[in-house]
């Protein structure tokens, strides 16, 4: 037994490596897929309405006819890509249109946000390329621009309007950072597949060996209880599904939909781990409930900590939605859920062992 | 039902729900939810009791 817990240890430690490099692995494949990549940082100054320079321009060169992923975006330096949803529209104080144009002088592609990150897939021919940022603090202009090159003419207001012009802040200048890279589409970086397979393997080996371990710790009626609890739990998780579907559907409740997915779980989760640890068949014969019981009550206290620091902070609500520290809260429930019915389970057998004594 | 048979002749012994339990390998709490008729066992969980507390099926077991 303790062979086999070594190799436990060592598996996870493989799998933590393994997580740890799989991003590291991401860029280095994508090297052998023709990436490459280019950023710049400019200052963009607006001052009484006009924006200097009026227009950015870089080139760039296809080798091959082909599918290609092209990746752009620009943002005020130092922007975290992660909060960008959290920018005020006072924030941005330009529109800027993204074109590239062939070596033809055709427009092949366009886009046009505040601030952006993105990427598109995009069929491209062999050739000279030319990515140009055009920039706008008025309405006016930018529907002239758009009616040109960007869409229909009917769609330019419509587009100017969701572009929000009224709200963009005055003067400023603002050092913008620039990026564009290009991959060829479809390819996935060789390294990542390799690492991705290795971790799949070890996830399987972790499974499987402590599925081996688990079956022989738990008694005939526990394991009964055990399919009991994962039947009432998958139900739940059934039921709970359906419902976050509806509270999505019909906008019930202001939450991001992954969240609502990811919460959906937990009631499941949490009938599980209530009908077995009250029927004694969520630890294993030689579980200590002691050591776990603190540890589920160390862990309910940290998620309860985070997300009430997340609810003073605000971080909780993305744009007017529950967002992802939503989850601690749940997390938290769960875990004071799971200590309370522990204790409670304690309570119950001291006291069915008092009687046994008596009797 | 209670199997009051298999609670004497644990007593018998002076073994507690534990001893007992530790003997043939399942939880405390197995042994109480059978004692208490909450739990039906199965033949090899019953057999173990029995070689556990040196007697028969049908002493512990049997119903008349």
């Amino acid at each position: 037994m303790k062979k086999k817990n070594t190799i436990l240890i060592c598996i996870m430690v493989l799998l933590l490596l393994g997580i740890i490099i799989m991003p590291i692995g991401f860029p280095k494949g994508a090297m052998n897929n023709g990436y490459s990549k280019s950023e710049w940082t400019k200052e963009i100054a607006v001052k009484d309405g006009v924006v200097t320079p009026k227009k950015l321009t870089s080139d760039f060169t296809i080798d091959k006819d082909g599918s290609y992923r092209l990746g752009y975006g620009w943002m005020p330096e130092g922007t975290n890509r992660n909060k960008l949803a959290d920018i005020n529209i006072s924030d941005v104080h330009f529109e800027t249109v993204y074109q590239i144009f062939d070596s033809n002088g055709d427009q092949v592609f366009s886009t046009c946000a505040g601030y952006i990150f993105a990427d598109t897939v995009i069929e491209l021919k062999a050739g000279q390329y030319s990515a140009e940022y055009t920039f706008f603090t008025d309405r006016d202009s930018f529907i002239e621009f758009a009616k040109e090159n960007i869409c229909a003419a009917r769609d330019a207001a419509g587009l100017a309007d969701d572009v929000g012009f009224g709200s963009y802040g005055g003067d400023a200048a603002i050092e913008m950072h620039y990026y564009m890279s290009r991959q060829t589409a479809g390819s996935v970086p060789l390294v990542s597949i390799w690492v991705f397979l290795i971790i799949l393997f070890l996830l399987v080996l972790t499974v499987f060996l402590s599925g081996l371990n688990k079956k022989e710790d738990y008694d005939e009626r526990q394991r009964l209880e055990r399919g009991k609890a994962y039947g009432l739990g998958f139900f739940t998780i059934m039921g709970s599904i359906f419902l976050a579907i509806a509270i999505d559907l019909l906008e019930l409740l202001p939450v991001q939909g992954y969240v609502l997915c990811a919460a959906s779980i937990f009631p499941g989760l949490m009938v599980f781990l209530a009908y077995s640890i009250w029927h004694e068949a969520y630890f294993s014969l030689k579980d200590k409930t002691g050591a776990l019981l603190g540890m589920f009550g160390i862990i309910g206290a940290v998620n309860l900590i985070i997300a009430v620091a997340s609810i003073c902070d605000g971080s909780m609500i993305i744009n007017g939605r529950l967002g992802l520290k939503a989850l601690n809260a749940v997390c938290a429930v769960m875990f004071i859920e799971v200590f309370v019915v522990v204790l409670m389970k304690k309570i119950s057998t001291a006291k069915e062992k008092d009687e046994e004594d008596e009797d | 039902m209670k199997n009051l048979r298999l609670k004497a002749a644990r007593a018998g012994l002076d073994m507690s729900q534990q001893d007992l339990a530790d003997k043939v390998g399942v939880s405390r709490q197995t042994i109480n939810a059978i004692e208490k008729g909450d739990y039906n066992p199965t033949i090899n969980l019953c057999r173990a009791i029995c070689k556990a507390l040196g007697k028969t099926l049908d002493e512990l077991f049997w119903e008349e």
